[in-house]
């Protein structure tokens, strides 16, 4: 990252550059929203998840379960 | 040994209550304490019922003939087993002895219905066949406790597994989504894999098995050794391959030459009601397997449907019937239904399924073979509405 930040400062002349990092709650608040994603999903397919966790995963080739 | 002793000595809570005496028991207790209790009840003039958790109790006498059972079990399982050994023919045992409730949108905290208050009691789901995933634990935890492996319950939001304490480190069990495999004699899908590798397997799927704080000290049981330690249970061949007989008689029926995909897959059923009768009766294990062997033989999952259904007279829908579609190319719109009593497929022609089943009442979704019905089948609301668009 200490390169980045050289090349840029050269460019722009200024020396107090700092780069700003994703904040953690952005990435929480991407994880929880996949995860609603996937209720979502799960819910459309309500018969085969009854909630129980019962949820058929179908892509399973019966070969690799010899 | 009466009951006063069986009290002092474990921890058990008994309620008089009117004219009988209600047992509710640990789920982790020793061999020999279910074996004192079996005679207390068996001795008992009173009425008894028996509950390991606070819904469900078992009868007198299904708590004496699911014993039976257990005993059976327990009984099969060499003392010199490794816990590795145990719990792998615990788990497998599941699949033989359990079956999934096949409800639609089956909620086991519905005190409403009746099935949650059987399907969560120990002694009540093994007399009847069925359970859900933390009775399938349930049952599980109960017997490895009497062969002296210790098991801790793990539950996610929706989802109940096992963990179980090995010689060599915590292994994960999780016998409910392994109830097909076990039955129909495949590889255990979800025994001794790590949580990271469980997590990958559902993922973009479920979330079942998500949890806030994943189990510590859990140890992966490689392919090979997980190979041999079925093998040494009688699961797999010389070459440690699991049995899975439904495999290779597809791989008979594919290799005949058919005039069409539709006699290929009668072929199949037929095949199937008389070499997996017993199988065939564990309804939603039985409704996945379907679905992966029409995929083994070429049949696209677009072109499948299955569903459970429930004929009009069924007000409760208490007896759901596993249906089967397979869209063909001549355009032929029948359905087959699994009749257990004749243990057989029946085709029955779309308009007449129409007049004769439904889907669950709680389903709101469009059944599936509305699309296939004539025009003229429409129900009159939806007529109504096509007139009001016009």
């Amino acid at each position: 990252m200490e390169w980045l930040i050289k090349i840029i400062q050269k460019l722009f002349k200024k020396d107090k550059i700092k780069l700003i990092e994703e904040p953690k709650n952005i990435q929480k608040t991407k994880e929880q929203r996949n995860d609603f994603i996937l209720d979502l999903v799960q819910n459309a397919d309500s018969e085969r998840d009854d909630r129980n966790g019962y949820k058929i995963i179908p892509n399973i080739q019966l070969k690799d379960m010899l | 040994m009466d009951i006063e002793e069986l009290k002092r000595n474990h921890e058990m809570k008994v309620d008089e209550l009117g004219k009988f005496t209600r047992i509710q028991v640990r789920e982790d207790e020793d061999n020999a304490f279910y074996q004192n209790l079996a005679e207390y009840i068996k001795s008992c003039d009173r009425e008894v019922s028996v509950a390991n958790t606070i819904i469900g109790n078992a009868s007198k006498e299904e708590f004496l003939q699911a014993e039976e059972i257990i005993q059976e079990i327990v009984k099969d399982i060499n003392p010199d087993w490794t816990k590795k050994q145990k719990a792998a023919y615990v788990h497998y045992e599941m699949g033989k002895r359990i079956s999934y409730v096949p409800d639609f949108k089956f909620r086991g905290s519905d005190l409403g219905s009746k099935l949650p208050k059987n399907v969560k009691n120990i002694w009540k789901s093994i007399v009847e066949g069925q359970s859900i995933c933390d009775g399938v634990t349930a049952i599980e935890r109960n017997i490895l406790s009497r062969v002296g492996v210790s098991t801790r319950e793990i539950s996610s939001k929706t989802h109940s597994f096992l963990l179980v304490e090995t010689e060599e480190g915590n292994i994960i069990s999780d016998a409910t989504w392994d109830l097909k495999n076990s039955l129909y004699g495949s590889k255990p899908m979800y025994f001794g894999k790590t949580y990271e590798q469980v997590r990958e397997i559902e993922k973009g799927q479920s979330n079942a098995h998500k949890l806030e704080n994943p189990p510590e000290n859990v140890i992966e049981i490689p392919d090979k050794e997980l190979r041999e330690i079925f093998h040494s249970l009688g699961y797999t061949d010389e070459d440690r391959k699991f049995l899975f007989p439904m495999y290779y008689k597809i791989q008979e029926i594919k290799d005949k030459e058919h005039d069409s995909q539709e006699e290929m897959i009668d072929e199949f059923l037929d095949m199937f009601t008389q070499d997996f009768s017993e199988e065939a009766m564990h309804l939603s294990e039985t409704r996945n397997m379907l679905e992966g062997a029409m995929n083994e033989m070429g049949i696209s999952s677009k072109d499948l449907t299955t569903k459970f259904v429930y004929q009009k007279s069924d007000e409760e829908c208490e007896k759901p019937l596993l249906s089967l579609f397979v869209k063909n190319e001549q355009g032929r719109n029948e359905i087959k239904l699994l009749d257990i009593d004749e243990m057989q497929f029946k085709g029955i022609d779309v308009i007449d399924f129409d007049k004769e089943y439904k889907p669950h009442d709680l389903d709101t979704v469009q059944p599936f073979w509305k699309q296939y019905l004539p025009q003229m089948e429409k129900t009159y609301r939806e007529n109504e509405m096509e007139e009001k668009t016009n």
